[in-house]
């Protein structure tokens, strides 16, 4: 690690004021699992660090107006342990889908101190967190210098470790809508270890009629592919179908040739990627025709 | 900076620099070294203490982050006295078992998991012990009775070379059932 100064505000306009200063060397840290990685290995080398754990407005959940406000400093553990969504009544059960994905990322240590704005903030393609808010079409609230702005998920994420957040901004509150109607859920992802992250992963949403045909749906693809992408011929092919009745083996063939894989190494490389996602899209509608 | 942690009890200050992470504040300031460094990059978890009853990789947290908190080490599991075994890797001592009653550590002193492990043979270079232990105790708190599944499961960020994890497995679910009662 290069020197760094710790700074560790109290109140989020401290916060702001303090990333503002001198916004290109400076890195804000929360739970730190993916920044301290990078400061290890000299990947980053901000000269000062500002401590988001003292700044209580970013760690507050509230639900209600068919959304929920997730802080962004809300560790993995609190979501995973049911406290932080405890007090929310959810109508279309999207917070049991994040506490189902959220309770299988990395191990337990890592999740007690990891948090949801982190990884949104890192932006990493085999992270689960910027799946699985694509896929609920969460919104992100980025504070800055002038004001609040509000950016859709599809904007959020632009790239590998690339997000629309820019020098001096904070990322304030992660807005996850929370639909009327019957909604269903399903995340799934290959790593090599358990505690992995991803190779490949598929991230599920769909809203059935009363006769349980797919009136709307959304298909997010990550690991494989820069940012989490939408495979919308898919999700075309859905609309309409019986969710029990869909032909899990077709979806999965339809992914595969549907998705374009940007990443892969010597060992893992586009095409293995590609392949594991007819098992993962038919494993994510499992769940959702399971779990609701 | 400086940084006072409670550890097992006893409050630890230091004037260290900002870049000490929790693992080298535990070792070298507090000069409890039962916290391994494996891997340093959060994913072996021989490094694994509990910071406010909550298990972490200490290699990735940094004593800054730790200020003002509680954390707890393998040195904190067992109660009233115990011996440190000199020089474990003597060749004298190689092949050779000898009780731990026989080398003066009283054996109700020890944690459960920490006897659990003794008997069921649950290591063979002890790197990772520490970690398992930490990792154990956190678990066991919030699920007394796991299955074997679960205990794999909790430990998926703990990872052995020696044993294979069977012997392990098997002193969690024994320490499990004694602490029970």
């Amino acid at each position: 690690m290069r020197p760094f100064e710790y700074l560790t505000p109290a109140g989020l306009e401290e916060a702001l004021e303090a990333v503002a200063e001198r916004p290109e060397e400076t890195a804000p840290i929360a739970g730190g699992q993916s920044l301290l990685l990078e400061l290890k290995s000299r990947e980053r080398a901000p000269a000062r660090l500002v401590s988001l754990a003292g700044v209580e407005a970013l760690g507050a959940v509230s639900g209600g107006h068919g959304e929920i406000r997730v802080g962004p400093t809300v560790t993995y553990r609190a979501i995973a342990d049911g406290e932080a969504f405890a007090a929310i009544a959810s109508r279309s059960a999207v917070t049991g889908f994040l506490t189902r994905v959220i309770a299988n990322i990395a191990d337990r240590a890592v999740r007690t101190m990891a948090t949801v704005g982190g990884a949104a903030c890192q932006a990493e393609p085999a992270f689960d967190i910027p799946v699985a808010l694509t896929v609920v079409d969460a919104g992100f609230e980025v504070a800055g210098a002038s004001g609040t702005r509000r950016v859709a998920a599809h904007e959020f994420f632009r790239g590998v470790k690339q997000t629309a957040l820019e020098q001096g901004e904070l990322l304030s509150a992660i807005v996850v809508p929370d639909p009327a109607g019957s909604w269903r859920w399903g995340f799934a992802k290959q790593g090599m270890r358990a505690h992995d992250a991803a190779l490949s992963s598929v991230a599920l949403a769909v809203r059935v009629d009363g006769e349980s045909r797919v009136e709307c749906c959304r298909i997010v693809v990550g690991g494989a592919v820069k940012r989490p992408s939408r495979a919308y011929g898919c999700e075309t092919w859905l609309i309409g179908r019986p969710i029990g009745e869909v032909e899990a083996e077709k979806l999965g063939e339809r992914l595969a040739a549907e998705v374009v894989p940007e990443l892969g190494g010597a060992r893992f490389g586009r095409e293995y990627r590609r392949s594991l996602l007819p098992a993962l899209v038919r494993r994510a509608l499992e769940e959702a025709r399971d779990e609701g | 900076m400086k940084v006072e942690i409670t550890i097992n009890g006893r409050p630890v200050a230091g004037e260290v620099d900002e870049r000490t992470l929790l693992l080298e504040f535990v070792r070298d300031v507090a000069g409890l070294t039962g916290a391994r460094n494996g891997c340093l990059e959060a994913r072996c978890g021989c490094c694994s203490v509990l910071l406010d009853g909550q298990v972490v990789k200490s290699c990735n947290v940094l004593a800054a982050q730790a200020d003002g908190r509680e954390v707890e080490t393998v040195e904190g599991l067992a109660t009233g006295d115990t011996t440190t075994i000199e020089d474990p890797t003597t060749e004298g001592s190689v092949g050779t078992y000898v009780p731990l009653s026989a080398r003066g550590v009283d054996e109700g002193s020890l944690h459960p998991l920490q006897q659990a492990f003794h008997e069921r043979g649950a290591l063979q270079c002890g790197y990772c012990t520490a970690g398992m232990l930490l990792t154990l105790k956190e678990f066991l708190a919030r699920v007394p009775d796991p299955t074997e599944a679960e205990v794999r499961e909790a430990l998926r960020g703990n990872l052995c070379r020696c044993t294979g994890y069977q012997s392990i497995v098997d002193a969690a679910l024994l320490a499990a059932e004694r602490m029970r009662g």
